[in-house]
């Protein structure tokens, strides 16, 4: 992998990271956020993804959990 | 379904709580004949519980996240209906005045507009999904209700006999009502996009509270003066109105409740994901 694609790469796991805290944020609260972005570390986006999804599908129903996936996934 | 109420300790308590306090309060109005202090005060602590929960639940958003403010927004509402609930009581146990209309309806109508902000806010958050087979059979139960609040909470409410404060106050009540049944409309739709989530049986019933609340003021705009004069079976509406405030804040303690539960799990959900091996 080159510079170039390796900034790249870690510039969308950032966003990625950023866009799923948001999301956590919203739904989970302040507290939340701040632990699950401490627990992110190390985490491959796919992982990330899928964890996010089923807590949120508990918490919010499965129908509006993917719009939030698939709108994290548009965005980041 | 029912399993939801039965997740945690916290949650068997509150059912336990809410349902025993509607109880007891059932039973000491159902033993009644007159209004009386002991019967009012259970009824108005009802809406300070109600408030208390929505402060709970604020505390898991935190006051600076958009869900907080909504849950600010509710929590104020219901705030302002507690003070003026005290007020009420204050007036009619223990001054010479009438409680109706006066200081108290200030209040109970200034939270109206901040139950209508909040939720609007939060139906802007979560994206609402106005989908048309709902829409319909929602709108339709709306506009029967909205006819129904109009005709005997703004129509039938104005007393040319009465005094200008008294009609003007009547008159801004049908409108808080005609807002609590748009409200009840954005909570309905709210609960069923979250349905087989934990946050569905939560909206649900603050969705109920304000329509015990609704049709509890109907009752009390075509029997008022009965119900000010504090005797007969029309005292019972308090029963509808403490149903209300039971129901919203058992929703907004679930809530709170199910964040605190869902909090838990994301994180160990994450922490035990592994990095798959190449």
């Amino acid at each position: 992998m080159n510079q170039i694609e390796k900034i790249d790469n870690e510039t969308n796991k950032k966003s990625l990271i950023e866009e799923a805290c948001k999301i956590v944020y919203l739904n989970f609260g302040s507290g939340t956020a701040q632990l699950y972005r401490a627990g992110l570390k190390d985490k491959a986006d796919e992982e990330i993804l899928i964890s996010l999804e089923e807590s949120l599908a508990e918490l919010i129903g499965p129908e509006k959990a993917q719009l939030e996936i698939k709108d994290l996934k548009n965005k980041a | 379904m029912l399993d939801f109420f039965w997740t945690s300790r916290e949650k068997k308590f509150a059912t336990g709580f809410f349902a025993a306090y509607l109880i007891f309060f059932l039973i000491i109005i159902l033993a009644s004949d007159t209004k009386n202090i002991f019967s009012d005060t259970i009824y108005v602590f009802s809406a300070f519980i109600a408030f208390l929960s929505g402060i709970y639940t604020l505390y898991f958003y935190g006051i600076n996240n958009p869900r907080g403010r909504v849950l600010l927004y509710i929590s104020s509402g219901l705030l302002l209906w507690f003070i003026a609930e005290s007020i009420w009581v204050f007036l009619d146990f223990f001054s010479f005045e009438k409680p109706y209309p006066s200081i108290a309806d200030a209040f109970f109508i200034l939270a109206y507009p901040l139950f209508f902000i909040g939720l609007i806010k939060e139906a802007r958050i979560g994206k609402i999904n106005w989908k048309s087979n709902r829409l319909i059979p929602l709108i339709s139960t709306a506009s029967v209700l909205g006819l129904i609040v109009f005709y005997f909470g703004i129509y039938a409410a104005y007393d040319p006999a009465a005094d200008a404060l008294s009609n003007l106050f009547s008159i801004f009540y049908g409108i808080g009502d005609l807002f609590l049944i748009l409200v009840g409309v954005i909570i309905l739709s709210l609960a069923m996009d979250y349905k087989k989530g934990k946050l569905f049986v939560p909206w649900l019933s603050i969705m109920l509270g304000f329509l015990s609340i609704l049709v509890a003021d109907i009752f009390f705009s075509i029997y008022e003066e009965s119900y000010i004069e504090g005797v007969g079976s029309i005292i019972k509406i308090d029963l509808l109105w403490t149903l209300g405030y039971l129901l919203i804040g058992y929703g907004l303690t679930l809530i709170g409740l199910s964040l605190k539960e869902m909090r838990n799990k994301l994180i160990e959900n994450i922490k035990k994901r592994k990095r798959p091996t190449k």
